[in-house]
């Protein structure tokens, strides 16, 4: 009986210890996680922009042409989450990040495009060419990427965003073991 | 003799007692300490509520939308004028319109996103921010009293029917409530979250 008894506590404290470890393990931030977060923290900016042709007669025998076309497209703003660490030190929990920055380029949608153009001349024609098209949609897109660049709140808000989510999952994470974590933020070095 | 043999087993009983009864203690507190660690915190959904509310200024994103309006002649028979202008629209969703549910059967935690919602539109008054294209030479004067007003109506029309901005909008909301569900649900490994918005449901 007292063998039954010592064997059965024995097996109680061995479960009790490994149920122990393993619960504890959640418990913890961990630097996967915080990287996680930095990528559901990302921002899927939709846009929707115009082209502009403005194209000057050349001669008298060309007319001033115009043609703008429509277009929708998607940029993601965000944490290079590759640049994210994470180290703890007893209560505290230093975070490295970087700054916020386009982290997938501005993806034009070839299907979503319209075209509005002035009408041609009927002696004096001046054609408006695929080239042409093609140059249009380019700079469109450049000074599309200069005014989502230009748009420091949204860099500012995608940073705030990881920021915050970061801090509710740390400090949701203390609360559940116990602990009050003291959060250090360090920029990660520009350049690098 | 039976006198002894009765007591002998009567303390054999009790021995058997009090070892069943220390057993069972230890079980308990055991189980107690695995279970209700000090400061842990019982995970129900008004918890995880709490915690989303609490950010709810997380909720809404600026998107950039440059478009052409088409203005008509009084009779609204002839193009007037095509009208290029820049915008911004606000969408996102009421963080305080999220329900949580726990379905103990499926082992899931289900998130239901209310719809998005736009919050602000916005047409730039900037004169150089506007331009036209018309076959019939306009005063710009004319053009830019009216293009503003159009280009507002204009602006407010399309987002309503626009698919992609309400799809962006909802990938940013569904990531961020995902995010802040995270070190709820990580506590719980046997329950796998699920977010939805009122479109999937339908």
């Amino acid at each position: 009986m007292k063998k039954i008894a010592i064997l059965s506590l024995t097996a109680i404290i061995l479960i009790t210890c490994v149920c122990s470890c393993a619960s504890q393990k959640n418990d913890m931030p961990t630097e996967v996680q915080i990287k996680n977060i930095c990528e559901l923290a990302s921002l899927e900016c939709y846009y929707n922009n115009v082209a502009r042709i403005d194209k000057k007669a050349e001669h008298i025998f060309e007319k001033d042409r115009k043609q703008w076309i429509e277009y929708e497209g998607v940029a993601t703003i965000g944490i290079d989450m590759d640049k994210v660490s994470m180290t703890i030190s007893g209560e505290d929990i230093t975070i490295t990040m970087p700054k916020a920055q386009i982290i997938r380029e501005l993806d034009l949608k070839a299907d979503s495009m319209s075209y509005t153009t002035s009408k041609d001349g009927f002696l004096n024609k001046n054609k408006i060419t695929i080239e042409d098209q093609k140059d249009a949609i380019e700079e469109a897109q450049e000074k599309m990427r200069e005014e989502v660049e230009s748009n420091t709140a949204l860099f500012v808000q995608a940073e705030e965003d990881a920021k915050k989510l970061i801090e509710n999952y740390i400090n949701t994470m203390g609360e559940i073991a116990g602990k009050e974590y003291n959060i250090i933020w360090k920029q990660f070095p520009q350049g690098k | 003799m039976n006198v002894l043999k009765a007591f002998s087993l009567a303390s054999k009983t009790v021995k058997n007692v009090v070892f069943t009864a220390i057993g069972a203690v230890f079980l308990v507190v055991v189980l107690f300490l695995v279970f209700n660690k000090p400061g842990g915190t019982e995970i129900t959904c008004k918890s995880m509520l709490k915690s989303i509310e609490e950010k709810s200024d997380m909720s809404t994103i600026e998107y950039s939308y440059n478009s052409i309006a088409t203005v008509y002649d009084e009779k609204n028979e002839n193009v007037k004028y095509h009208v290029l202008y820049k915008g911004t629209v606000q969408a996102g969703i009421d963080f305080k319109k999220i329900e949580i549910e726990k379905n103990k059967a499926e082992k899931k935690i289900e998130v239901t996103l209310p719809e998005i919602k736009i919050t602000s539109i916005s047409v730039s008054k900037k004169p150089e921010d506007l331009d036209y294209i018309s076959n019939k030479s306009i005063k710009t004067e004319t053009f830019l009293k009216e293009a503003y007003t159009v280009a507002e109506k204009d602006l407010s029309m399309k987002i309503q029917g626009n698919n992609a901005l309400f799809k962006a909008a909802e990938i940013n909301a569904k990531n961020k409530v995902e995010a802040l569900l995270k070190p709820w649900v990580d506590q719980m490994p046997e329950y796998k979250l699920e977010v939805k918005t009122r479109g999937d449901l339908q």
